[in-house]
């Protein structure tokens, strides 16, 4: 018995992580269901990145549920996966009754999840259940409609009908049946780089029509260029299409004209749908057929790799690179002798091809060290859920951007800190339910978790509408632990930096779960050492939002590599605003600090020489001034020289001496030589500390 | 780990610092390479003396000398420039360090009756584990772990 009801207690566990992240599917689908209807009600031309986004968020609905062995909802979303494959490859009419059915599944899925929430399944939900997935196999198996107009129209090449994809055929039929005209842009690039002028095409394509299928072009092309096929549908006729893209070498052929007439078959083989469709009515469904299989290669088709064996790769990518630098370099000193330039440029090509195919490698090896942040948000979910049913303080959690990816090794560190604001925000921020009447809120309190990338950072938002951080407390206390003086003068924003002071806080009591004398500085060292910074804002009354910006990845960096004396540092490009030679009229001295007047706004200057101890080195010329930031606070770093930029491996410095203030770890630009990457955020925050003191 | 108790199984690297002998454990010699620039890295006790880069590992290079209390290097002692070699250690739990040592002279597996307690305090006698007698000559040997334990920057 006991065995029993312990095997029900670890189902109910295992159902409820399940239920935040399937609450979160469902949402974003009944979104994306919504969006639909509307297309569909205003007979607009639907966006078919819907159905596809239907479908992906369909198959993470299975694939979690597969992952908490919960057999209902992974049969039921199976079967939604089923429907929107259907109707993403035109085996199945986009009309009302399809949407009904994927909203009814939707809204069983909703119900599935609100008995597991309550811990049990209960014989009307799985008899619901079952009803749904008999009416989606019928409607599934319905035949295909037939085609409006063949694909047969279309004045393609065979060869390259066939090509297409199932999908790319139903994208083709669908253009078709709305009347489109269908164009074959061909182009031609120069192969070194037809990335990029690929990638501007389909950019422009995107921008008139809709880009069925970019198929590598038939026949030779000329030496060192590469040609391109590109299926396009859109209302534009031929000679406007090529007027708007507007790019040199191409050929626009119009392959289909919906005013002239179409329909005869002109002998080109049929298209792929009907002939790969099982068409006699005894074999068995594709769905079920496909059922076993299909959930088995569901859960298979992810690999746990350990993060470490990434690193290994990523270290052997970085000795690559530094090859290739080698490999640039040499190809440089045979380009300086006449009877060698024409190995060089063979050589410099070769170089250029190894360094395109590195970054390809180096961009798939850090996308696979990307994780969501869902995990993230889903264990915070967790702790503020428990935090209401001990407290019984209404709080809602309100989560934004659960998709957004970060390095893997970010997550993990992520995990501690933003906890600590959580919870600080559920404790102190947010008043209680009287407290919030009484203010004029509603008496439920709302954390906000928000992650979104920007350039090359990703930013975590944790905003409460709570009471806002008690400036004249934070004052007091800043007072009685002499970190200010009396007659000093404080805006709000250098109160609410203090924050940040160690060992500063305004709460005397300790809760359970927060206030154990861990404070926002310790926060604050913890994502510096990441690279990260954090920023609080906060209104009186109205709340507090505190937000960390992390750069994406740690593993590469861009560096700008700058000389001092003899010594080369490397400091990350995203913390480098600008660089600009040092003009001694525009330096004042001020309180034992060197100032530049930097288009009227003062710059503190910090020379590096001084920090390292660089012995002066005999042939400098005019320093420069390399302008860091970190936030809101800039500082002017004085160089000798600069010496350009470079993608860097940051690597630790291994040894006895554990922490180096202000660098973050070396690297090796391809000479056997480390060379120290600064830490421009504990920079800033010693120049800023000094100016405090002195 | 360390002590006289694990010790006389070991071989050791010999190495000379200021003309006096030292000895290594093998086990904890990962690899020995040529002196190479050393980027020095600033706020550091003096021991440290910089960094370098091997094979993409960067890795921090202490000075014997300073550590021993030692005689520190003249820029121009003539002695035995090209001698001098990095002794890259290894410690239990992976730990690296890098070592300036004057010469690398010999591997040598003493017998138990060659080993004797270190000599009493003294300068730099914590990072002596045991004096060994190798014919007339007496070689101390070098507290490998303890050196490789992880100390804070001033």
């Amino acid at each position: 018995m006991s065995s029993a009801s312990e095997e029900s207690r670890a189902h109910a566990r295992a159902a409820r992580e399940f239920v935040s992240e399937a609450e979160e599917i469902l949402e974003r689908m009944r979104s994306d269901l919504a969006d639909l209807a509307d297309a569909l009600a205003a007979s607009r031309d639907t966006d078919p990145e819907l159905i596809n986004g239907l479908f992906r968020s369909a198959h993470s609905l299975k694939g979690a549920a597969g992952m908490f062995n919960l057999e209902e909802m992974g049969s039921l979303a199976h079967h939604l996966e089923e429907i929107l494959d259907a109707l993403r490859l035109g085996r199945m009419p986009l009309e009302f009754p399809a949407l009904q059915l994927l909203d009814e599944a939707v809204a069983t899925a909703g119900l599935l999840l609100d008995r597991l929430q309550q811990g049990e399944l209960s014989g009307d939900a799985l008899k619901r259940v079952g009803d749904l997935v008999q009416r989606i196999h019928l409607a599934v198996d319905q035949p295909p409609p037939a085609p409006t107009l063949g694909s047969a129209s279309v004045a393609l090449d065979a060869s390259v009908l066939r090509a297409l994809t199932e999908y790319e055929e139903h994208r083709l039929q669908e253009n078709l049946r709305r009347g489109k005209q269908i164009h074959l842009v061909e182009a031609t690039f120069e192969i070194l780089s037809f990335e990029r002028s690929l990638s501007e095409l389909t950019r422009a394509v995107r921008a008139v029509g809709e880009l069925i299928s970019t198929l590598p072009a038939p026949g030779e092309a000329p030496e060192a260029q590469i040609r391109f096929s590109l299926l396009v549908a859109s209302d534009l006729p031929a000679e406007a299409l090529d007027s708007r893209l507007g790019q040199p070498n191409l050929r626009i052929t119009a392959v289909h004209d919906p005013s002239a007439a179409a329909g005869e078959p002109r002998g080109a083989p049929s298209a792929r749908p009907q002939a790969a469709r099982p068409g006699s009515a005894a074999l068995p469904a594709p769905g079920d057929a496909a059922a076993p299989i299909d959930s088995l290669r569901s859960i298979s088709d992810t690999v746990r790799v350990d993060i470490h064996k990434l690193d290994d790769l990523m270290n052997l990518l970085g000795e690559l690179m530094i090859q290739r630098t080698v490999v640039a370099a040499i190809a440089q000193r045979l380009a300086a002798e006449r009877e060698t330039a024409r190995i060089a440029r063979e050589l410099e090509k070769v170089h250029q091809a190894l360094d395109r195919r590195l970054r390809d490698l180096q961009a798939g090896i850090l996308e696979v060290r990307m994780v969501p942040l869902r995990q993230v948000f889903e264990r915070l979910a967790r702790v503020v859920r428990r935090m209401r049913r001990d407290t019984a303080k209404p709080v809602r959690l309100e989560i934004c951007g659960a998709d957004t990816e970060l390095d893997k090794l970010l997550v993990e560190e992520l995990i501690d800190p933003l906890m600590h604001v959580v919870r600080n925000a559920f404790d102190h921020a947010i008043e209680t339910p009287e407290q919030r009447v009484a203010a004029g809120k509603p008496p439920e309190g709302c954390i906000r978790l928000d992650a979104f990338q920007k350039g090359n950072h990703v930013v975590i938002e944790v905003s409460d509408d709570g009471r806002g951080i008690d400036l004249e407390a934070v004052r007091e206390r800043a007072l009685a632990m002499g970190l200010v003086s009396p007659d000093q003068a404080l805006g709000s924003k250098e109160i609410v930096d203090l924050v940040f002071a160690a060992g500063l806080s305004t709460r005397t009591e300790v809760t359970d779960t927060s206030g154990r004398g861990v404070g926002m500085d310790v926060v604050r060292t913890n994502l510096a050492s990441l690279g990260g910074v954090v920023d609080v804002r906060s209104k009186p009354g109205r709340g507090t939002s505190v937000s960390f910006t992390l750069p994406i990845t740690l593993a590469i960096i861009q560096a700008l590599l700058v000389r001092v004396g003899h010594q080369r540092f490397a400091l990350p490009l995203t913390a480098v605003r600008e660089t600009l030679p040092l003009e001694t009229e525009a330096l004042q001295h001020s309180h034992h600090h060197e100032i530049l007047n930097l288009r009227g706004e003062p710059l503190r200057l910090l020379r590096l020489r001084q920090v390292f101890g660089s012995a002066p080195s005999a042939a400098d010329g005019k320093p420069y001034v390399v302008v860091v930031a970190v936030g809101d606070a800039r500082l002017g770093l004085v160089v000798d020289r600069l010496d350009g930029q470079q993608d860097v491996v940051i690597k630790p410095i291994r040894g006895p001496i554990a922490s180096m203030r202000g660098i973050t770890g070396a690297t090796d630009l391809g000479d056997q030589e480390a060379v120290l990457v600064l830490d421009v955020a504990a920079l800033i925050d010693d120049a800023s500390r000094s100016r405090e003191t002195s | 780990m360390s002590g006289a108790d694990a010790a006389p199984l070991d071989e050791l690297l010999v190495v000379t610092v200021c003309d006096d002998w030292y000895a290594l454990p093998v086990p904890r010699v990962r690899e020995i390479v040529r002196q190479r620039p050393i980027t020095p890295i600033p706020n550091l006790p003096g021991f440290v003396l910089g960094a370098i880069s091997l094979r993409g590992e960067v890795i921090q290079v202490l000075d014997l000398r300073t550590r021993l209390e030692l005689p520190a290097y003249r820029p121009d002692e003539p002695s035995a420039r090209d001698r001098r070699r990095i002794v890259v250690l290894r410690g239990a739990e992976g730990s690296l360090a890098g070592l300036l040592v004057d010469r690398v002279v010999e591997v040598w597996r003493p017998a138990e009756s060659e080993l004797h307690p270190a000599a009493a305090r003294g300068p730099g006698s914590e990072w002596i584990s045991a004096l060994c007698a190798r014919g007339e000559r007496f070689v101390s040997l070098i507290d490998a772990d303890r050196l490789l334990e992880p100390s804070r920057a001033a």
